[in-house]
């Protein structure tokens, strides 16, 4: 039972379809209604439907969806201000491993949510 | 005289008991699935298993409890990824400072622990519960 719906949850990842599609962009961010289903106005305007127990795993894993943008943005931009640092350290070197543990540490958060959303997909596709 | 009236006394305890034993059984016996009390003994033995099953899940309680466990059990695989995901964030973010990177990492751990003892929880109610969850 759990298994059903977790690929019923994943099948959701799978499939990602922005039900309302909108011009406006919040630094490339995915839309938190972004599994859910749509119903469309008399006057043509899209909204998302909201049914409670069923869909909340839906709004979960658009969140997920958020936070890895968020998790690759913010280590570019930490990546950019160690490169700035290594770049005026100028001999230092206290600031040369500063630096470069910075850089070494934003790789690796990195790497955790590679990791950790590449067991998501994982799991989805060996399961469904 | 005496002998007598204990011989009568104990076989009306005799009939008691037997009434007692074999009332619920004759009075039951053609429904294996009560709603109001517990099924007999005699039930249990003459209904099938597949009765039985179906007595379990059309009951009001079990359905809510599997409604509930099913929903807390995909909440939980959406949870933890989302904590080692958050963990990854403060990693990345640390930048030098050796105890902002040590309360990352001990989230991550700590959403790794939650998903072991969830998944030592499932397999334990497995064994307990007569049929699975």
């Amino acid at each position: 039972m759990f298994a059903a719906i977790l690929i019923k949850a994943l099948s959701l990842f799978a499939a990602s379809s922005d039900p309302c599609p909108s011009s406006n962009s919040f630094f490339g961010l995915p839309h938190w209604w972004k599994y859910l289903g749509h119903e469309t106005d008399a006057l043509g305007r899209c909204s998302p439907t909201f049914k409670f127990p069923d869909d909340t795993l839906a709004v979960a894993l658009a969140v997920i969806d958020i936070l890895l943008r968020l998790a690759g943005i913010a280590a570019v931009i930490s990546i950019i201000i160690a490169g700035i640092g290594y770049i005026t350290a100028a001999g230092s070197a206290d600031k040369i491993t500063s630096s470069r543990k910075r850089i070494v540490n934003s790789l690796i958060g990195l790497a955790v949510v590679l990791v950790a959303s590449a067991a998501v997909s994982f799991i989805g596709n060996s399961l469904g | 005289m005496k002998t007598l009236k204990l011989q009568i006394k104990r076989a009306a305890l005799l009939l008691l008991l037997a009434g007692t034993l074999l009332l619920p059984a004759t009075a039951f016996a053609a429904d294996s699935c009560q709603t109001s009390g517990s099924p007999s003994v005699k039930d249990q033995k003459t209904a099938t298993s597949a009765e039985l099953q179906k007595c379990l899940t059309d009951n009001p309680i079990t359905k809510k409890l599997n409604l509930i466990v099913n929903f807390l059990s995909a909440a939980v695989g959406v949870v933890v990824i989302g904590v080692i995901i958050v963990g990854g964030i403060q990693y990345t973010l640390a930048g030098d400072n050796p105890t902002a990177t040590g309360a990352a990492k001990q989230r991550i751990v700590n959403g790794l622990i939650a998903l072991a003892t969830f998944i030592f929880t499932y397999a334990f109610l497995q064994w307990l519960i007569p049929g699975g969850l």
